[in-house]
């Protein structure tokens, strides 16, 4: 797995941390708050980043593509 | 936010600020790593397009001086003197004719390698074009990542902050 791969992986190992770390703590509040706070902070941060990651990996698995390619290419060079 | 009447315990609270600051720390942290990681992604494939650029280059030259070395050698067959009675240079016509083609026949060998390095070389600068524009776009998403968590998720501690703030002056009116 690429270095690049591998950090995007702990990205979305963190941000699924976080969404676990928060639904752990927020039995703390009313469900009326803990909802507003959902709502206002959590909620659009945790579904940016689960955009992100989305996207990230795609990429980051391109990239890999085209790296796995570039290898096997320097691999031709050295036959000939 | 403002309704607080319900939140029975300040260090509960604070477990939460820890929980959501550290959370955003983590993700912080590890959005940084990959910066680093796409910068280590654009230099990574560099070496390959150098080393077969030094080989196109390598080829070019050998082949070059092939090519050199056989127009010398026509040059001495075309100058030989043609046959006479007393002289017959058969021979060295002859000589000069094979290392002619082996001359020809190796410009055409190191030619041929110098293609398909280059070749090569082309279709890795290609994947090397794609890897740089796939690391721009990540770096974009990257970018955007990192203000949402920088906007939002500092946002929501401050606003943890606030509530903490009120619900001691709450418990605080409640204790006098």
């Amino acid at each position: 797995m690429s270095q690049l791969m591998s950090a995007v992986q702990n990205v979305q190992s963190v941000a699924q941390s976080f969404d676990k770390a928060w639904n752990d703590v927020s039995g703390i509040w009313d469900d009326s708050v803990a909802q507003t706070f959902h709502s206002t902070y959590i909620s659009p941060l945790s579904s940016e980043m689960g955009l992100y990651i989305s996207r990230a990996n795609a990429n980051a698995r391109d990239i890999e593509q085209y790296q796995s390619e570039v290898q096997e290419l320097a691999q031709q060079l050295d036959r000939i | 936010m403002a309704d607080i009447a319900h939140i029975e315990s300040i260090s509960s609270l604070e477990n939460l600020r820890y929980q959501v600051s550290s959370g955003v720390d983590q993700v912080y942290t590890s959005l940084q790593l990959v910066f680093n990681s796409i910068d280590h992604e654009r230099t990574a494939c560099d070496m390959y397009l150098t080393k077969g650029q030094s080989l196109v280059e390598k080829w070019s030259v050998r082949a070059e001086s092939a090519r050199r070395q056989a127009e010398a050698i026509q040059c001495e067959l075309d100058n030989l003197p043609a046959d006479d009675d007393q002289n017959d240079y058969s021979s060295q016509r002859a000589a000069l004719t094979s290392k002619y083609e082996d001359a020809v026949s190796e410009a055409e060998e190191y030619e041929s390698k110098r293609d398909a390095v280059a070749e090569i070389t082309g279709q890795i600068a290609e994947n090397i074009r794609q890897i740089g524009m796939a690391c721009d776009t990540l770096l974009n998403y990257t970018l955007r990542a990192e203000s949402e968590i920088n906007n939002q998720g500092r946002n929501a501690v401050s606003a943890i902050d606030r509530v903490i703030v009120v619900a001691r002056q709450y418990i605080a009116r409640r204790l006098t």
